[in-house]
């Protein structure tokens, strides 16, 4: 095990908070004991399937469906008219001309990507529901699609979005420091053009929804495995034209999100409206096919950099291009362009930095907040930058990064952009991921290795995962945006009988929040995990939410497990003031412990459950002005900042945790195959509330980046037809493409937290660096230089060819 | 997608062209002909089974003739859609005389395929089509010969 850096003291009682208990959600989880949302029947449900585009681009000039209509077993078909008839467009956050972009649940007038959906039937079941689609008639007047940023922006090229005007829906300049100064000093400016690709996570479950409306009360009630479903209410709210306080929406257990899950409120929506036409409940279940064409893909970035360095590596500047190809509509963009603000100079100290920012749209599937959302590509284009920076100047890639990381004694660090980064010791945790594959001995190796025709490389990186995020930085993409800062609530009571429950108003997908809530409120009340039930799911009439519910930005350990700790003491305080009244003493004088409150150093005790009796039963015997029960709710707040727009700056998250990885790859030239001899990972995620749930983060996010490294793509045709739409093409990997990962740990505590945690899970598609980084530097004595993020075998081969040609 | 090919005929060009600018004649070279329904001299719906590799259905075409030159220059125009797919078809035919008083037929198809047969058969397609085509015009040939 890593020795645990402990900058300070932690300042909570921790007999569970830091320990790796088993997952609570686990068992039920791994023996199919889960309850998803297509484990949900309702009586009378119908089961829909959706008629998708073939087309990228390509006007509707009618769709018949009265041939689907006579299928015996249909009940309903929802086409563009039901949609107008139910729905205003979705509110846009961009400044003009953009916001005028139009945004509907299904496609109306045009269809803008393959796979966007055309029309949806209801049918009794899901066999007929799919025959019935191919049954409606749809004449389609094809277009030109465009699908390249680059492209879309040139004068003659077709238009996405006529209503807009242009296929520039965000351009905007940052300008910190004085970049031109940086320039003007600058031994030498290194130029570089670098494309990230598009990939996307890939949950077990796809989405799913199914709409019950019951005629008698008016409620129409959503089931849905969306991970924000509450931050969405606010785009449903505005565009559905149905009353707000009748929609109840439930998520039950979700099979994995990667932020994908965030953009299924159009889905939401349309099974509602089909829902409606029907007048019965309807179950939708997506199909891999359509997960993987109809967007959620990650922003796709261009990017024109230019560096501004000393000879010895320092870095005094970076300006950068950069062009998000972010599909055919918005959604959630173009905050995507804009979240390399919460990171903008990643680990390095460099103050001048300019970002020229353009979000464009093309005829491919939607972007959705995929796991490290933004500040993926941007993180990845500085590690290819400093490493070039490096290669350029004929230094060490390791010794440049080490150079120009901030130190740990500049934390907290404010960076050009405003953010200000909480803790860390970057250097430390490069150095000992760089220790765990054995650096010293490899970089001894590797020219005798490259003599013999083997070619070993090298690579390593460090990203933050930027975590609970301020909302108010949207303010820099239109200053008119009404939303700011972050916040959560929790309720929480005891029972009658001494019990403690939990509701957290989160949207867990595999990040076991019942355990660490649990783990947090055991340590309050002084008993254990298995004595504190938290509510699993969210039911937004039965947990308490705000606007920022959700489970997204890497931050239940700060904002979720905030909510919990204020509901926990406010509820602590109550059960204390009654029993400091039953047992004669005060409520400081008490302590709590193995399911009683103690008078301190002497036997007097009262249960919890005599405790709870008397408020919930025997009222009259309760202190004066105390009300009865024991039932407490607490809406916690990030102290976060407006922006300032002049500079154009805002602290735009709350807590920073990093990854460093390294690794040892082998290329093979003959075939231009990639293959991890070894691959090291140190973490520092602050406390971490569940060591175990936090290793499987690890895990997972760098099994998720290698694969985007090496294997997984979304590959479109000249066309605008998605060629990589199935696991046959869109090489997700399995336990065999990767190899076992070494991880080790540190511990920074965040001084912006109570507990010192910070959130984990996100920002760690670190492999995309340090792979990268390992291939040029296996292939350096080939002068070899990677500018994509995705380097499959075939892309390698051809580079290998081209620099044997140039030789 | 774009095929072309030329193949002479062992037939005059009059009889050549008012073979080929017969709907039925034609849709009877379709593979897998399941439905012919003629509307019009020039306007024809088919139904035919089609596919690439393991993903095989069944598509509705509807064909136009046009920008018809007796006995010189035709074009046939289609377009198709089923199994979650569209197919969008254009032929150009030009004929011309040979020394032996046979035809020569040279012949240009663009094909432009999207949905799920794109998608998940992209890289069987190409020669998929190609065979598709190449079927369609040798069997015209043989019909006119045999």
């Amino acid at each position: 095990m890593a020795e645990a850096i402990l900058s300070k003291e932690i300042p909570v009682l921790r007999k569970w908070v830091g320990t790796p208990i088993k997952a609570k959600e686990a068992l039920r989880l791994i023996t199919g004991g889960g309850r998803f949302v297509d484990d949900i029947k309702i009586p009378g449900m119908l089961y829909a399937a959706l008629l998708r585009s073939p087309y990228a681009h390509a006007k509707i000039k009618r769709i018949d469906t009265s041939k689907a209509e006579k299928l015996p077993g249909v009940v309903a078909i929802v086409t563009q008219e039901d949609v107008l008839k139910w729905c205003k467009p979705y509110p846009q956050i961009v400044p003009p001309p953009a916001d005028k972009l139009l945004d509907y649940p299904i496609a109306v007038g045009k269809v803008r990507f393959a796979g966007e959906p055309v029309a949806a039937v209801a049918a009794t079941d899901r066999a007929i529901a799919e025959d019935a689609c191919e049954l409606i008639e749809v004449e389609y007047e094809p277009l030109p699609p465009v699908l390249d940023a680059e492209e879309a922006l040139k004068p003659d090229a077709p238009l996405v979005h006529e209503e807009v005007g242009t296929n520039l829906v965000w351009h905007e300049v940052f300008d910190y420091g004085d970049v031109d100064k940086a320039f003007a000093e600058a031994d030498k400016v290194i130029s570089l053009k670098l494309h990230h690709h598009r990939y996307g996570g890939a949950p077990t479950e796809t989405h799913a929804v199914v709409a019950d409306y019951d005629k008698g009360t008016g409620v129409l009630t959503i089931y849905c495995n969306n991970q924000m479903p509450m931050f969405c209410m606010a785009l449903i709210g505005l565009s559905f034209n149905f009353p707000t306080d009748k929609i109840r929406i439930i998520t039950p257990d979700i099979g994995g999100g990667f932020g994908s899950k965030i953009l299924s409120y159009t889905y939401m929506m349309l099974i509602s409206i089909l829902a409606l036409k029907a007048g019965r409940a309807v179950k939708w279940m997506e199909d891999r096919r359509e997960y993987l064409a109809a967007g959620t893909h990650c922003n796709e970035a261009t990017f024109y950099v230019e560096a501004a360095v000393k000879k010895d590596g320092t870095i005094l500047g970076i300006k950068a291009r950069t062009l998000h190809d972010v599909g055919a509509y918005l959604r959630y963009e173009p905050v995507g362009a804009l979240l390399w603000i919460q990171v903008s100079s990643g680990p390095y100290r460099f103050k001048n930095l300019r970002m020229d920012v353009n979000a464009v749209v093309t005829n491919k599937g939607p972007v959705a907040p995929i796991r490290g959302y933004g500040r993926i590509q941007h993180l990845w284009m500085l590690e290819r930058t400093v490493e070039q920076v490096a290669r350029q100047l004929g230094l060490d890639p390791v010794e440049v990064k080490l150079k120009n990381y901030i130190r740990p004694e500049e934390m907290p660090y404010v960076t050009p952009s405003g953010a200000t980064y909480d803790s860390g010791d970057y250097l430390t945790a490069l150095k000992k991921a760089l220790q765990m594959i054995k650096y010293e001995e490899w970089k001894k190796k590797q020219k005798e290795l490259w003599e013999q025709g083997r070619y070993i490389g090298i690579g390593a990186a460090l990203f933050q995962d930027s975590g609970t995020n301020n909302f108010a930085q949207v303010r820099l993409i239109y200053k008119n945006n009404p939303f700011s800062g972050q916040s959560r609530m929790a309720e929480m009571w005891m029972d009658e009988f001494g019990r403690i429950i939990v509701a957290v108003g989160s949207n867990p997908h595999g990040q076991c929040h019942e355990t660490v809530v649990s783990q947090v409120v055991a340590d309050v009340f002084g008993v254990t995990p298995d004595d504190v039930f938290v509510v699993p799911g969210f039911d937004s009439w039965v947990h308490g939410w705000t606007g920022h519910s959700g489970s997204y930005a890497s931050q239940f350990a700060v904002s979720g497990i905030g909510a919990v700790l204020g509901a926990a003491k406010r509820l602590r305080e109550k059960i204390a003031t009654i029993a400091a009244h039953m047992l004669k003493a005060k409520p400081e004088e008490l302590e709590f412990k193995d399911g009683k409150v103690w008078v301190k150093g002497t036997d007097r005790a009262v249960a919890f459950w005599q405790v709870a009796n008397l408020a919930y039963r025997n009222v009259l015997e309760l202190p004066e002005g105390v009300e009865p029960g024991l039932r407490v709710i607490y809406s916690w707040k990030a102290p976060f900042k407006l922006p300032d727009l002049e500079k154009k700056t805002v602290n735009a998250t709350l807590t920073y945790s990093y990854q460093a990885h390294a690794c040892v790859v082998e290329v093979d030239p003959e075939t231009g195959k990639v293959k991890i001899l070894d691959y090291a990972v140190v973490d520092d995620c602050g406390v971490p509330i569940n060591p175990a749930v936090v290793e499987g983060q690890v895990h997972g996010s760098t099994m998720n980046g290698i694969a985007a490294a090496l294997f997984e793509e979304y590959v479109y045709s000249k066309d605008g037809q998605l060629l990589s739409s199935t696991f046959m093409d869109y090489l997700f990997p399995t336990t065999l493409e990767i190899p076992d990962i070494k991880v080790d740990h540190m511990i920074t505590p965040s001084p912006f937290t109570e507990l010192g945690t910070k959130g984990v899970g996100e920002g760690s598609l670190v492999p995309l660096g340090a792979i990268a980084g390992a291939i040029e530097d296996a292939l350096s004595p080939l002068g070899v230089v990677i500018t994509d993020s995705h380097n499959p075998p075939e892309r390698i081969y051809r580079m290998i060819r081209e620099a044997q040609k140039r030789k | 997608m774009h095929f072309e090919g030329t193949f002479d005929i062992k037939a005059p060009r009059q009889k050549v062209w008012e073979f080929i600018s017969v709907p039925n004649n034609v849709a009877k070279c379709l593979p897998d002909l399941q439905k012919l329904e003629v509307l019009a001299a020039d306007h024809f719906k088919a139904t035919v089974k089609a596919g690439v590799g393991f993903v095989k259905g069944t598509f509705n075409f509807e064909f136009r003739m046009l920008d018809m030159q007796p006995p010189t220059h035709a074009k046939l125009s289609g377009h198709g859609s089923g199994t979650g797919s569209t197919v969008d078809l254009d032929t150009a035919i030009d004929l011309s005389d040979l020394p032996d008083g046979g035809t020569r037929m040279a012949w240009k198809a663009d094909a432009k395929v999207g949905g799920l047969i794109a998608s998940v058969g992209q890289r069987l397609l190409e020669g998929a089509a190609q065979k598709i085509v190449g079927n369609l015009f040798a069997c015209l040939k043989k019909q006119l010969e045999g």
